[in-house]
């Protein structure tokens, strides 16, 4: 167990000489927060370790392409981990489950009631407290991981609200978790 | 602050970026403002220590397997505390001590001195010896110092070759069930080097050498023996020009002109 803090670039150095202390490093420090992304977007802890290692693994072999020019090397590990865990729910298998879900969710918004019809996880649950037409922008493209434009036709919705509606989502939300 | 970098950081237009939300209109944009703007850049920033913050307030700890896959993991790669921590430098050569002031009165003077003067004498036989000591270790480091230093050219070589995009890779994998045996092969696509990586493979007995071989359409071709060492780092063998797979064997030292059968260790497909 380390003792130090390394800053970002001291950090980066060494994961880019592929030192155990690195990436043991990296290990302790961000792999809970990174399960927790690849959770709330799987809906399965269990399933989403499997997922863990492998956004590991590709942040291994990738490293190498990191620079700090587009942003901090957490930001640049969540990309990873999103994409992995977003590949997985559009699998073949999880894809039925997910036709499901969304078919409860429309219901959800039909009817309007605020129960969950799926056990969300972590800052899922924080999402599905937003009003509703945020809410249903920001879970598509959040953790459901549709692009502004795939959710704009899949909605019927121009783009540009679609990009708004994201947007606001995303400071309600900051000010959700700021107030608690 | 600039109204329209007011405006810019207040639409939320860099949250949805640094979420992960936004597309590569949207992240042009920002990377175009960040950069006329410090406001912007700033608030980047920012941004992005706050999703870090959040996903801790989320996190969930791996179970022991998961860490122990990753410690496997990277126990098949190889990677180990490989950085050189600077070696201490010699110590300095010590200073003799610096010979005791005059004695005022004669009668002790001479007694005084004598004693003085074979204490000195035997300082000087200490200190002579230290310093020899001191000598001798400085050149085990040096010579140490230089071992690593090629070593850890070799590596750098090696990684080097790995990051060459006009190399390809094929890792050589375990044929026998439950070993980590593993190799690492690069095959320059311009000039058809082959370059071969030991990341594991059990020591070979004296008199015997592992060899590489290029299946060139079934059949085994013979690519070069492996140093018994294994090698620092990449170890360039024979040009090959075709191949379909590569494969290594255990052979007798030296080489062998035809693969023994069921001495394959570790085989990848190209």
């Amino acid at each position: 167990m380390s003792v130090t803090n390394y800053t970002e670039h001291e950090l980066v150095a060494k994961l880019q000489s592929r030192s155990r202390e690195g990436f043991t490093y990296l290990y302790e420090h961000y792999s809970a927060a990174l399960l927790g992304v690849i959770a709330s977007i799987i809906g399965d802890a269990a399933q989403a370790e499997d997922v863990l290692q492998e956004v590991l693994v590709n942040v291994f072999r990738k490293i190498d392409n990191y620079d700090n020019s587009k942003g901090r090397l957490y930001t640049w590990m969540v990309n990873i981990a999103r994409n992995a865990a977003i590949d997985v729910t559009r699998g073949k298998g999880f894809r039925q489950q997910r036709q499901n879900q969304m078919l409860d969710e429309n219901v959800y918004d039909a009817v309007g009631v605020e129960t969950l019809k799926v056990d969300h996880i972590g800052l899922r649950k924080i999402v599905a407290q937003l009003p509703n037409e945020l809410r249903e922008i920001l879970d598509l493209a959040y953790f459901v991981g549709l692009t502004q434009d795939e959710i704009s036709k899949n909605l019927g919705i121009p783009l540009g609200t679609v990009k708004t509606r994201a947007r606001n989502g995303l400071i309600q939300l900051r000010k959700l978790l700021d107030g608690e | 602050m600039e109204t329209s970098a007011k405006a810019y950081i207040e639409s939320g237009a860099i949250e949805a970026c640094v979420h992960g939300i936004a597309d590569e209109s949207e992240w042009s944009e920002l990377l175009q403002m960040a950069a006329l703007f410090p406001e912007v850049a700033a608030a980047k920033l920012s941004a992005e220590a706050r999703l870090e913050q959040i996903h801790h307030q989320f996190k969930i700890v791996p179970s022991l397997q998961a860490k122990s896959n990753w410690n496997a993991f990277l126990d098949a790669e190889g990677v180990i505390n490989q950085e050189l921590h600077a070696l201490k430098k010699p110590a300095p050569i010590v200073q003799l001590m610096p010979s005791p002031k005059p004695i005022q009165w004669l009668r002790g003077a001479v007694a005084a001195s004598i004693l003085l003067l074979m204490s000195s004498i035997l300082l000087n036989f200490y200190f002579w010896s230290q310093v020899t000591t001191v000598k001798n270790e400085n050149k085990v480091l040096v010579s140490q110092q230089n071992t690593l230093l090629v070593q850890n050219n070799a590596l750098q070589a090696g990684y080097n070759l790995l990051r060459d995009t006009a190399m390809l890779q094929v890792m050589l994998q375990p044929v026998k069930e439950a070993t980590s045996d593993k190799a690492t092969l690069l095959w320059d696509t311009r000039t058809k080097d082959v370059y071969v990586m030991v990341n594991h493979l059990p020591i070979p007995e004296a008199g015997k050498q592992y060899q590489l071989w290029a299946i060139v359409d079934g059949k085994p071709i013979d690519a070069g023996v492996l140093p018994t060492n294994g090698g620092e780092g990449m170890v360039k063998m024979k040009n090959i020009q075709q191949a379909q797979a590569f494969a290594i064997t255990l052979e007798q030292a030296g080489g062998s002109p035809i693969p023994t059968p069921n001495a394959m260790f570790v085989l990848g497909k190209v």
